[in-house]
């Protein structure tokens, strides 16, 4: 027999590392093996073949990115029109069956969650439970659900400055986060949670008009499996921003929404709500937060005030402008926080929020002061 | 029919990884990852489920990917924003995060002067697809991979140490 071409050596060594990549078929592969037991050359070709491969692998690890969480699953776009009921109730059951089932075997990376201009969802819908699961590939433990108001929290931030948009969504449950234990050992998704804040966050009427994309993650994708059908509502009237909610049909075979995760540009600062704010001292403002009254150091205390949800507002002065915070206490989330969102107040100027430790903060400064304060604050928070 | 969330399970990493070999750029190519998904998803919603999801899926990433390239000025003007907090957030130390930084770009560099072919079957390989599913994406016959890989890698390499090479002569 001929001395292996080098495109053959590779794909023997291919089909050896991946059996089933269909690289080289049996017949062949044992011809090369006898060959390779009986040439020297070839066999030193292999080798070089071989180094080669593993060079060009490790410069390929080098290009990658850092943290491969998996992203939430995401949304389906689609047109915001009432469904017309006959062709939709076939579309949909479909692909909301594998969304659904998607997201429930995902990782999901954070969240922001819609203030909305719209009524709650009422608890008791986002509150049914899911039988535990079954479904093959998807063992997830049941997690417990917290159903409350939105709360901002976490990861994607802006992609785009804050033109007009969507109409606010409804907002779906809260949730806890369940421990990842569906995924392979190897599957690095990041799990958060999300808590639910001050029930101040939730219904003002104020129109929110933002872009996004909405992302949710439901459990009881096993539900689906035993044959129950997904119905989704669409409840943001933006084809870009879609608050969803999935019910199983029937009730039996319910699915949870567990979370609804809003990427893009973040919900309006805090600070910026018709509230009424009332002066208080700082001992008491010490008290609402369960002594973790967050302060900029070195910054003069203007102004500490509260409103009727137990929020603390702090106004600060230093050389470079004004800084503000809101801050509120937020059941403790059993997962790492994430990275703080951003966004501009209503004045324009940029904000972030914050949350760790049981407390969620929002902070307005100058343009270029948020980020450093806000990682100072990462960095000294409990 | 197809299992989606095993698929969504087994290929997202991968599709994350080769994204991000397009775009450079992380959060972009979770978002395009994303985005692949929904888009494949719509497609199989209609009735059209293909015949190899994986590479089907592999290519609709690749022709969001090509778009993107139009789209990197809007999203420019945000980035530096974004990785200032991404950075300060993730990386656990300046020096590692400059050397993966500096690897990331000799890796890229190096990927760019590959053949656009070659490249490609080197990402899908590197991806995670099969030979008939990288023959199916790039046209090539199923027998002309392993050359097509065995070039590109060579090439990989050699870039690679000329850059090196370039670089400790400075």
């Amino acid at each position: 027999m001929r001395h292996v071409d080098e495109g053959t050596l590779h794909a023997y060594l291919d089909a050896r590392d991946r059996p089933a990549a269909g690289a080289l078929d049996p017949g062949r592969r044992e011809q090369v093996e006898r060959h390779l037991a009986e040439c020297a050359t070839c066999a030193a070709a292999l080798a070089d073949a071989q180094r080669i491969r593993a060079r060009a692998g490790d410069i390929l690890q080098g290009a990658g990115p850092v943290a491969p969480e998996l992203p939430a699953f995401p949304a389906l776009a689609g047109p915001a029109a009432p469904p017309r009921p006959q062709r939709r109730r076939a579309w949909v059951p479909l692909a909301w069956a594998a969304s659904v089932m998607l997201a429930a075997g995902a990782g999901w990376m954070g969240s922001e969650l819609w203030r909305t201009e719209a009524t709650q969802l009422p608890p008791t819908e986002s509150g049914v439970t899911a039988p535990a699961p079954a479904a093959a590939g998807l063992k997830r433990p049941p997690a417990a659900v917290l159903d409350a108001a939105a709360e901002p929290a976490g990861q994607q931030a802006a992609a785009a400055s804050p033109p007009p948009s969507a109409r606010g969504a409804a907002v779906g449950g809260a949730v806890a986060a369940a421990p990842g234990g569906a995924a392979e050992a190897d599957e690095p998704a990041a799990q958060e949670a999300v808590a639910a804040s001050a029930p101040a966050m939730a219904a003002a009427p104020r129109e929110q008009r933002r872009e996004a994309s909405v992302d949710f993650r439901v459990r009881g994708a096993d539900a689906l499996a035993s044959g129950g059908k997904a119905r989704a509502d669409a409840l943001a009237s933006n084809e870009k921003a879609r608050a969803v909610r999935a019910f199983a049909d029937p009730p039996a075979a319910a699915v949870q929404l567990e979370a609804l995760v809003v990427t893009g540009v973040v919900h309006p600062y805090p600070g910026d709500e018709d509230v009424a704010w009332t002066d208080i001292s700082v001992a008491e403002a010490r008290r609402l937060l369960a002594d973790t009254l967050l302060l900029i150091p070195a910054a003069e205390v203007e102004r500490v005030a509260r409103d009727s949800a137990g929020r603390v507002l702090v106004r600060q002065r230093t050389t470079a402008g004004e800084i503000e915070l809101v801050q509120w206490r937020t059941p403790e989330p059993p997962a790492a926080p994430g990275p703080p969102v951003q966004g501009h107040a209503a004045d324009g100027s940029p904000f972030a929020v914050s949350r760790r430790g049981g407390v969620t903060v929002a902070l307005k400064a100058a343009a270029g002061r948020v980020e450093s304060l806000v990682q100072q604050l990462e960095r000294h928070r409990p | 029919m197809i299992d989606w969330a095993e698929l969504y399970r087994t290929t997202c990493a991968d599709l994350v990884r080769y994204l991000h070999r397009k775009v450079w750029d992380g959060e972009r190519a979770r978002d395009l990852a994303q985005e692949t998904f929904a888009r494949a998803l719509q497609h199989a919603a209609r009735g059209r489920e293909p015949e190899q999801p994986r590479a089907w899926l592999f290519s609709i990433a690749a022709n969001l990917a090509r778009d993107e390239a139009k789209l990197v000025v809007r999203r420019k003007k945000h980035l530096a924003l974004l990785q200032r907090e991404e950075t300060g957030r993730t990386q656990p130390d300046e020096a590692e995060r400059l050397d993966r930084e500096a690897r990331e770009r000799a890796a890229r560099a190096a990927l760019e002067q590959l053949g656009e072919r070659d490249r490609e079957v080197l990402l899908l390989w590197d991806a995670g697809l099969s030979y008939p599913e990288i023959a199916a994406q790039t046209g090539l016959a199923v027998g002309a991979i392993g050359t097509t890989l065995a070039r590109a890698r060579r090439r990989l390499v050699e870039a690679h140490e000329a850059l090196e090479a370039k670089h400790a002569a400075r």
